[in-house]
C-alpha cells in the first residue's frame, strides 16, 4: 500500500504536469486508452482497415485535452486513435469506446438503451451505470481506481475482454452495479 | 628408461591406456563443454520463458497500475529457489513491483538492459507488451547454483567414468596385448636362444595367421635357410680345413725340398771355385757367390747403374783399356746375348797384379722366352796363364841351357886340348932345359903348369857340372853305404894326409844316379877336409834318417872346420862363389854348385848351417823314390 501510494503521489506529477485535469481523470483517461489494448472488437466494428479507432466522450468532458494528449499518435491494431466528443447519444455512431460522463446520470438508461445494438465498449463512473446496461464502471476505493465489469453485457456485444483485465476487475452480473 | 627401451608388453599397455585415456578425456571434455553451453542456453531460455510468462501476466497489472497484482504475479517465482530477485519496471524504467516484495531497490539493475550471464548470475529482461504497446520490463535474476551443481556432478561423473574406463581398458589391454606381445616375445626368446646356443634347428611356434604369424613363418623360413647355409658352411669349412692341412703338408714338404735344394745350390755356389753371379731383369744381383767376391775382390755394394764394370775394375787383358760397359757379360745377357770365354783383367784390390778371368754369360729365359735376367760365370786363370807362360819360358830356357851346355861341353873339350899341350910342352921344356934353366925360370914354368892344371881342373869341374844334366844316367837303386865306401877309398890318401877321421852312420838305399851320388858325397867330404882348421885333424860325420811317411830321407854331413857366417849359407851353393882367397884354400868354386845341382836333379834339397869357427853342417833331403818322367 505504501508503495502504491508512493507511486501515485511521486511518479504521477511529472507525467501529468502539463494539465489541469484531476489525477483521477488522468488515470481514467489512461485506463480508457489501455482498454483499447485489452479488448477485442468484432471485425465489423470497423468499416475499413485504416478507419480510426474512436474513443468517444458523451456528455461533459472531464478529461479536458488530457485524453487527446494520451492517444496522440497512438494506434490500436493499425487503427489510429482519435477522440470524439458527443453531445447526445444520437450523435454517437461509429465509436469503439464510449465514456459516458456523469453529466448523463439522469438519462443513463436511455443513453445506454440507444447504444444497445452497437459494438461499443461503454465505460462510465456514475453510480448505476452498470445497472443501466453499461459494461465497465470505474470505482474509487481507498484512493485507488478499480473497475467493475459486466461480462454478460460485453459478451452480448461480441466484445472480448482480456482475462488480464478481468483478473484485475470486479465481475458483476446483470442487475448489479 | 626411455619409452623406446620399455618391454613391448608395457609399451602396448601404455599405448592402449594412453589412447583410451585420451579418448575418454576428449569425450568427457566435449561432453562437458557441450553440456556447459547447453546448460547456459537452456537456463537462459528457461528464464526468458519464465520472464515472458511474468510479462504476459503482468501487462494488465502495469496497464492498470495494479501493483498488488504485479507482486502476486511475481510471487509465482517463489517455486524456483534459484531466482534471487525479480522485478517489473514500468515504461519509464522505474521499478513497479519487486520479488521478494520487500526487496531493496539496490538489488536490481538500475535500468533494464540485455539478458545475459554476469557476475555469477543470470540476468533476464523481458518487455511487457500488450497489443503492440510496451508497458514495462520484467527482470529476473537467477543464481547459477544449479549449474555449479551440475558441473560438480559432471566432474564426479567424469572422474568415475575415467577411473572405471581406464580400469576396464587396463584389464582389457592386459588381456589383449598378450595376443600381440606373446608371439613377439616368443619370437624374441627364440632369436635369443639361437644367438646364444647357435642352434639353428630351433623353430618359433606359430600362434595365429595374422602379420605376426607371417613374421613367425618368415623367421622360421629364414632359420631353415640359415641352418642349411650353416651346414653348407660347416661342410665347406671342413673341406677347406682338410684342403688347408693337405696343402700345408704339401707346402711344407715342398718347402723342405726347396730348402734342401736351396742348401745344395748354396753349397755348390759357396764351394765352387768359379765365380757365379746372376742379376734379375732390373740388373739387381740375386746371386754373388763367395768365389766371385774372392776373384773380384769387391761386392756389388754401392754399385751405380751403368757402371758395373767400372765398379768392379774390369779391364781388357792388357790392364790398361777399360772394358766397355755395354760389352759386359751381364749387360749382354740382359740383352739376350751370350758370351763365351772372354778374357778380362780384374783390378782386385787384394791382388796387386790383377786377376785374369775368363768369363761366359747367358740370358736367363723362362719357358716363354722372356728375359728374366742374366748369369755370368768366370774363372781365375791368372795362375794357369802364368803356368803357361812359365812353360813357354822353361822351354826357351831349356833350349838355351842345352845350347849353353853344348857350348860348355864343346868348349871344355877344346879348352882341355891347349891346356894339355901347355902341360905336355911344359914337361918337355923342363926335361930339355934341366940344368940350364935358372931358378926363377923354373918357378915361372911350374907356375904356368900349375895355372894350366888349375884351368884343367876348372874345366873338368865345369864339365862335370854340365854333365849332371846332359850326361845324366837313369835312376837305379843305390845303397848309399856302398857309395860312401867308394868315396872313402877315393879320398884315402887325403884322409891319411890330413889325419882326418870319417865317422859314417847307417845310410839308406834309394833311387838315384850312383855316379852323381858319388860326386855329391865326394864334393861334400872334400869340402870338409879342405876347410879344416889348421892343426886340428878334421872330423867328418855322415848320418841319416829315413822319413818313411814322407817317402824321403835326410842326410847330414857335419864337420869341425872353420865354418862360415850363416848369412852366406845360400851363396856358397852358387857357381864360382868363394868365401876365401885362392891362395888360402884351393878350389874352383864349383863343388857345392855341383852338389846342389845333383840334389835338385833328384828332386831334393840341400841347405847349410854354420857359424864362423864352429864347423858346418849340410842337410840333404832326398826322395826315396823318383817320379818316373
Amino acid at each position: 500500500m505504501f508503495c502504491l501510494f508512493l507511486m501515485l503521489s511521486f511518479l504521477g506529477p511529472p507525467l501529468f504536469a502539463q494539465t489541469s485535469v484531476s489525477r483521477e481523470y488522468q488515470i481514467k483517461a489512461l485506463f480508457l486508452f489501455n482498454f483499447a489494448q485489452f479488448v477485442q472488437w468484432p471485425p465489423d466494428a470497423f468499416t475499413g482497415a485504416d478507419e480510426p479507432f474512436r474513443i468517444g466522450i458523451l456528455g461533459d468532458d472531464p478529461f479536458d485535452d488530457f485524453l487527446d494528449q494520451t492517444v496522440q499518435g497512438e494506434k490500436v491494431g493499425g487503427h489510429p486513435l482519435v477522440v470524439r466528443r458527443y453531445a447526445s447519444v444520437a450523435d454517437v455512431k461509429n465509436c469503439q469506446i464510449l465514456f459516458v460522463s456523469r453529466s448523463e446520470s439522469g438519462q443513463m438508461e436511455a443513453v445506454l438503451a440507444g447504444l444497445k445494438d452497437k459494438n461499443i465498449l461503454t465505460v462510465g463512473d456514475a453510480e448505476g451505470f452498470l445497472k443501466s446496461g453499461g459494461i465497465i464502471r470505474f470505482v474509487t476505493e481507498e484512493n485507488k481506481i478499480h473497475f467493475r465489469i459486466n461480462v454478460e453485457a460485453a459478451k452480448r456485444l461480441n466484445l472480448v475482454i482480456s482475462s488480464k483485465v478481468l483478473r484485475l476487475a470486479e465481475i458483476v452480473g446483470p442487475g448489479e452495479d | 628408461m626411455q619409452f623406446k627401451d620399455l618391454p613391448i608388453r608395457q609399451k602396448l599397455m601404455a599405448a592402449n591406456l594412453l589412447t583410451s585415456g585420451a579418448v575418454l578425456l576428449l569425450t568427457c571434455a566435449a561432453f562437458v563443454a557441450y553440456e556447459f553451453v547447453t546448460l547456459h542456453k537452456n537456463m537462459l531460455a528457461t528464464y526468458i520463458t519464465r520472464a515472458e510468462i511474468i510479462a504476459a501476466n503482468s501487462s494488465g497489472s502495469l496497464a492498470f497500475q495494479n501493483q498488488a497484482d504485479a507482486v502476486q504475479v511475481l510471487d509465482a517465482l517463489q517455486t524456483d529457489r534459484r531466482v534471487m530477485a525479480a522485478c517489473i519496471y514500468d515504461d519509464q524504467g522505474r521499478i513497479f513491483a519487486t520479488y521478494p516484495a520487500d526487496a531493496l531497490n539496490s538489488l536490481f539493475p538500475l535500468k533494464p538492459s540485455a539478458s545475459g550471464y554476469r557476475n555469477g548470475h543470470l540476468d533476464v529482461f523481458c518487455p511487457v507488451t500488450q497489443g503492440g504497446r510496451t508497458f514495462g520490463t520484467v527482470y529476473i535474476g537467477a543464481n547459477l547454483s544449479a549449474l555449479t551443481e551440475r558441473y560438480q556432478a559432471y566432474a564426479w561423473l567424469t572422474v568415475a567414468v575415467l577411473a572405471v574406463s581406464l580400469l576396464v581398458a587396463f584389464l582389457l589391454s592386459r588381456m589383449l596385448q598378450q595376443q600381440i606381445s606373446t608371439p613377439i616375445l616368443i619370437l624374441a626368446g627364440t632369436a635369443r636362444a639361437i644367438s646364444q646356443n647357435r642352434d639353428f634347428s630351433v623353430r618359433a611356434p606359430k600362434t595365429g595367421e595374422d602379420e605376426l604369424g607371417l613374421l613367425t613363418d618368415a623367421f622360421n623360413r629364414m632359420l631353415s635357410e640359415i641352418q642349411a647355409q650353416d651346414l653348407a658352411i660347416k661342410r665347406l669349412n671342413a673341406g677347406l680345413e682338410q684342403g688347408i692341412t693337405e696343402r700345408t703338408a704339401e707346402l711344407e714338404s715342398t718347402g723342405q725340398k726347396l730348402q734342401e735344394n736351396r742348401k745344395l745350390l748354396d753349397s755348390v755356389l759357396n764351394n765352387i771355385k768359379d765365380g757365379i753371379v746372376a742379376v734379375d731383369e732390373k740388373g739387381q744381383y740375386f746371386v754373388f757367390n763367395p768365389a766371385a767376391e774372392k776373384i773380384i775382390g769387391r761386392t756389388p755394394e754401392g754399385l751405380q747403374h751403368g757402371q758395373r764394370l767400372k765398379h768392379f775394375g774390369i779391364f781388357q787383358p792388357d790392364g790398361i783399356t777399360p772394358f766397355l760397359e755395354s760389352e759386359g757379360t751381364l749387360e749382354k745377357a740382359l740383352r739376350g746375348e751370350e758370351t763365351n770365354d772372354v778374357e778380362m783383367l780384374v783390378k782386385n784390390p787384394q791382388r796387386p797384379d790383377g786377376v785374369l778371368i775368363v768369363t761366359s754369360g747367358r740370358p736367363l729365359l723362362d719357358e716363354k722366352g722372356n728375359n728374366l735376367g742374366g748369369v755370368a760365370i768366370f774363372r781365375d786363370v791368372t795362375e794357369q796363364k802364368h803356368q803357361e807362360n812359365l812353360k813357354i819360358y822353361a822351354k826357351a830356357l831349356e833350349a838355351s841351357n842345352r845350347d849353353l851346355q853344348d857350348f860348355i861341353f864343346v868348349a871344355s873339350h877344346d879348352l882341355q886340348e891347349p891346356l894339355r899341350k901347355i902341360q905336355s910342352y911344359g914337361d918337355f921344356l923342363k926335361e930339355e932345359a934341366k940344368g940350364t934353366m935358372s931358378g926363377e925360370a923354373a918357378i915361372y914354368l911350374s907356375r904356368i903348369q900349375a895355372a894350366a892344371r888349375r884351368m884343367s881342373i876348372l874345366i873338368e869341374d865345369l864339365l862335370q857340372l854340365t854333365r849332371i844334366t846332359t850326361k845324366a844316367k837313369p835312376f837305379e837303386w843305390v845303397d848309399l853305404s856302398e857309395i860312401i865306401k867308394d868315396v872313402q877309398a877315393d879320398l884315402e890318401i887325403r884322409l891319411r894326409e890330413t889325419e882326418a877321421k870319417l865317422e859314417i852312420g847307417e845310410l839308406p838305399k834309394l833311387e838315384a844316379d850312383p855316379t852323381q851320388m858319388r860326386q855329391l858325397f865326394q864334393n861334400l867330404i872334400s869340402n870338409s877336409l879342405k876347410y879344416s882348421k889348421s892343426g886340428v885333424p878334421p872330423i867328418v860325420q855322415v848320418k841319416s834318417k829315413v822319413e818313411t811317411g814322407e817317402g824321403r830321407c835326410r842326410i847330414w854331413v857335419k864337420d869341425n872346420g872353420i865354418g862360415f857366417e850363416q848369412r852366406y849359407a845360400d851363396k856358397i851353393f852358387n857357381i864360382f862363389q868363394r868365401l876365401h882367397a885362392n891362395d888360402e884354400y884351393e878350389g874352383t868354386g864349383i863343388g857345392l854348385a855341383i852338389c846342389r845341382k845333383v840334389v835338385e836333379r833328384h828332386g831334393g834339397k840341400i841347405a847349410a848351417t854354420s857359424e864362423l869357427g864352429s864347423g858346418a853342417e849340410f842337410e840333404i833331403v832326398l826322395p826315396i823314390h823318383q817320379i818316373k818322367s
